[in-house]
């Protein structure tokens, strides 16, 4: 006999049983840990995409703060995630900017995750693997209260009451303006609807300041259902005067339940008293798509029956600019709208298409500042609306209809919003060499 | 940091001439065939286009009826059309009166297209599965659009909150019978005159405001009208009970006309879709 006595034969049999054992052992858990838990892996995607506005006193319809509020959902929320329903964030993610200050968007990674979670069974994991809670403004809070400290300042619109049914109703009280010590600049402003029934009423809104004595308008905040605060970049600011008149300019739209006494504010944070930014801006401007030379605007909007039509409308730049954000607005049958830059030279860019339009969402895409664009004058902004009244809309209210130029929901019209700052020929040179400089470092870091 | 006085303020932007593409509909929907339509990158052309009829909206009346709103978009800007009742204009169901018109202006420069000339008043029972469809053949078009009891297009009436646009009070007769909303009224007398002759029609308007809109059309007849002024500014005297219009017309050829006057406290307040009132005068003209 060998070396290996029957003692060695048994003892090796049990060693290389428990080793047989212990790799078994291991595989499984490395294998429970390679399994996508809630804990691990889908809570903090969760936080960053989900739970501003699932949480409990958030727009979202249910509440996505923990498993037990997120496991009934799990169908729903798969289908709304691979199909870029939720979060939402409606860009084209195939042509133009495609990096954003406030990207809400899920990465494709992310949405893989939720996807093989929910295959798997939704398991939940580990609860110590959760990340720690996040901090959400409450419902009736500043939502740039965490960043920016409590507003300097705070404007409040006349008391309306919404009725329970009927048509789209707009409200413009015209309120003095005044309390501050002398003229100041503005860095960022938020729109604050009330809570909770504000949020589900107000549509859009605006709060313009008519300075005493001036002709010129100070647009001080401009919310629509998914834009709320507007943060001018740095060293970017808007001049406001010490006195005036604001012009509200309120879009309530009935939902079955009167709310009685509505009042919107608006948070102004200012630069410190004395501070003169470099930059001057008028915040978000309109552009308009819709519109014929000569006749009322949107005369060119005649959308038939099961029909689509497409706008164009193009605007020169006469001096240089930068672009720091952009906000379709279209209504129902809202489809595309893309803004397009036509240098002087010719060349053509798309700046921005956002191809899912939802009326439900007013967002406003916000460019990074490596990424904004800058124009110079006579640089042709061009910018192409798509509406769809085909059955195939899901927000159609009547595919039937032939549908024109009106201020209701129904109705359609066609602008952009766009976030813009004019600069002169020196500040346009040197924001040229700055970008290109910068680019020229991204490019040799990477 | 530069001086603010170094930071030119914002300057305005040139909106130059719009491109517009209409596109083609499937099949299964209607369409403004381009094989029919002198084919221009505007929509809007002088003339030789058709005439889309509109569903403006519905409201429920005080007796618990719904109105139903018809208006039209007349997609050319100098021609009008007119299109007697019958095959090419007519409503799907006849079992409910309407003052349908016949002429068709062309497209209002100032303000957004025809709103609301007619109503259909269906019953308080109505179903929102059902409709009353509005079909209009012109320029080689038969087009249509369906009035339905669509939660949606739900109108106010009379009177709109937020923008607080209340419809005129309209008589037809000093000491005649107040109407507002879109309803309209008709006036009780005919009005008598010949061809080429002027008449005078009046109107008596009551508005809280200091002025209201007036505008004066052919809603239906053989021939021509003209007024001395289509459409004014009337400043309203609140000192009075109601504040006396008139509009002068001559017509072209003799027959049986209906005119339609609107009126609503400023044109911008249309396409708010609240609220304007309408009148319908008839007058017989001799040769």
């Amino acid at each position: 006999m060998s070396r290996l006595t029957y003692q060695n034969i048994t003892t090796r049999k049990m060693f290389l049983a428990l080793f047989a054992g212990g790799l078994s052992l291991i595989s499984a858990t490395s294998f429970a840990q390679d399994q996508l838990t809630f804990s691990r892996d889908v809570a903090p995607i969760l936080q960053r995409g989900c739970q501003q506005c699932h949480n409990p006193e958030g727009i979202g319809p249910m509440p996505l703060m923990n498993y037990e509020q997120v496991r009934p959902f799990v169908a729903l929320i798969r289908d709304r995630v691979t199909k870029r329903i939720m979060p939402p964030w409606h860009t084209d993610r195939n042509v133009g900017i495609q990096k954003f200050k406030n990207d809400a968007s899920l990465t494709d990674e992310e949405i893989a995750v939720i996807a093989e979670w929910v295959d798997a069974g939704a398991p939940e994991g580990n609860p110590a693997d959760l990340p720690p809670p996040i901090e959400i403004a409450g419902g009736a809070e500043w939502q740039l209260g965490e960043t920016m400290g409590p507003p300097d300042f705070i404007i409040r619109s006349a008391p309306y009451d919404v009725i329970a049914n009927g048509q789209d109703q707009w409200w413009l009280p015209n309120i003095p303006f005044e309390g501050l010590d002398g003229e100041r600049w503005l860095r960022a402003a938020e729109f604050k609807a009330s809570y909770p029934m504000g949020k589900k009423v107000v549509h859009h809104g605006h709060a313009v300041l008519i300075p005493e004595g001036e002709r010129r308008q100070v647009g001080l905040a401009r919310y629509g259902v998914g834009k709320s605060w507007e943060i001018f970049p740095e060293g970017t600011g808007m001049r406001v005067p010490a006195s005036g008149r604001i012009a509200w300019n309120l879009h309530y739209f009935p939902i079955g339940t009167e709310v009685p006494g509505d009042v919107v504010e608006v948070g102004l944070w200012f630069y410190d008293e004395g501070v003169v930014p470099e930059l001057a801006t008028n915040g978000e401007i309109l552009l308009r798509v819709d519109g014929l030379n000569g006749m009322a605007r949107g005369q060119d909007i005649v959308i038939p029956p099961h029909g689509t039509q497409v706008l164009q409308g193009m605007h020169v730049l006469e001096s240089p600019a930068v672009i720091h954000s952009y906000r379709p607005h279209l209504h129902m049958r809202g489809k595309v709208m893309a803004m397009e830059a036509i240098y002087p030279n010719g060349r053509r860019e798309v700046l921005s298409q956002v191809n899912k339009y939802n009326h439900n969402w007013q967002i406003a895409y916000i460019f990074e500042d490596d990424v904004k664009p800058l124009l110079p004058t006579g640089t042709i902004l061009q910018f192409t609306s798509v509406f769809d009244n085909s059955a195939d809309n899901p927000l159609n209210p009547d595919p039937e209809q032939w549908v024109v130029f009106g201020r209701r929901g129904v109705d359609e019209m066609s602008h952009a919003w766009v976030g813009i700052t004019y600069l002169n020929e020196e500040q346009y040179v040197r924001a040229a060499a700055e970008q290109a400089a910068a680019q020229e470092t991204l490019t040799i870091s990477q | 940091m530069k001086n603010s006085n170094s930071v030119k303020l914002p300057r305005t932007l040139t909106l130059i001439p719009l491109l517009m593409v209409v596109l083609t509909v499937p099949a299964s929907g209607q369409q403004i065939l381009q094989s029919q339509q002198t084919w221009s990158a505007n929509v809007i052309t002088p003339s030789g286009q058709a005439i889309i009829p509109l569903f403006d909206g519905w409201f429920t009346n005080d007796d618990g009826t719904h109105s139903l709103c018809f208006g039209y978009f007349n997609l050319n800007s100098e021609q009008s059309l007119d299109i007697p009742l019958g095959e090419d204009n007519h409503l799907s169901d006849d079992r409910f009166e309407a003052l349908v018109p016949t002429h068709f202006d062309p497209l209002p420069p100032r303000y957004r297209h025809k709103f609301c000339v007619f109503t259909v008043v269906v019953p308080a029972d109505y179903g929102v599965d059902e409709e009353v469809i509005w079909t209009i053949s012109s320029a080689g078009q038969t087009l249509s659009v369906p009035g339905r009891i669509n939660p949606p297009y739900v109108i106010d009436e009379p009177v709109s909150g937020g923008r607080g646009n209340i419809a005129p009070w309209v008589r037809t007769s000093i000491d005649g019978p107040r109407v507002r909303g879109r309803n309209g009224i008709q006036a009780e007398n005919v009005i008598r005159t010949s061809v080429g002759e002027e008449v005078t029609i009046p109107v008596w308007i009551e508005h809280p405001e200091e002025d209201v809109w007036l505008g004066w059309a052919k809603h239906s007849g053989p021939g021509d009208v003209s007024f001395s002024m289509a459409e004014y500014e009337l400043a309203m005297d609140n000192t009075i009970p109601a504040t006396r219009s008139t509009a002068a017309a001559v017509f072209s050829e003799p027959g049986d006309y209906v005119v339609r006057m609107q009126t609503i406290n400023t044109i911008a307040a249309f396409e708010f879709y609240c609220c304007h009132t309408n009148a319908y005068f008839n007058i017989s003209v001799t040769p």
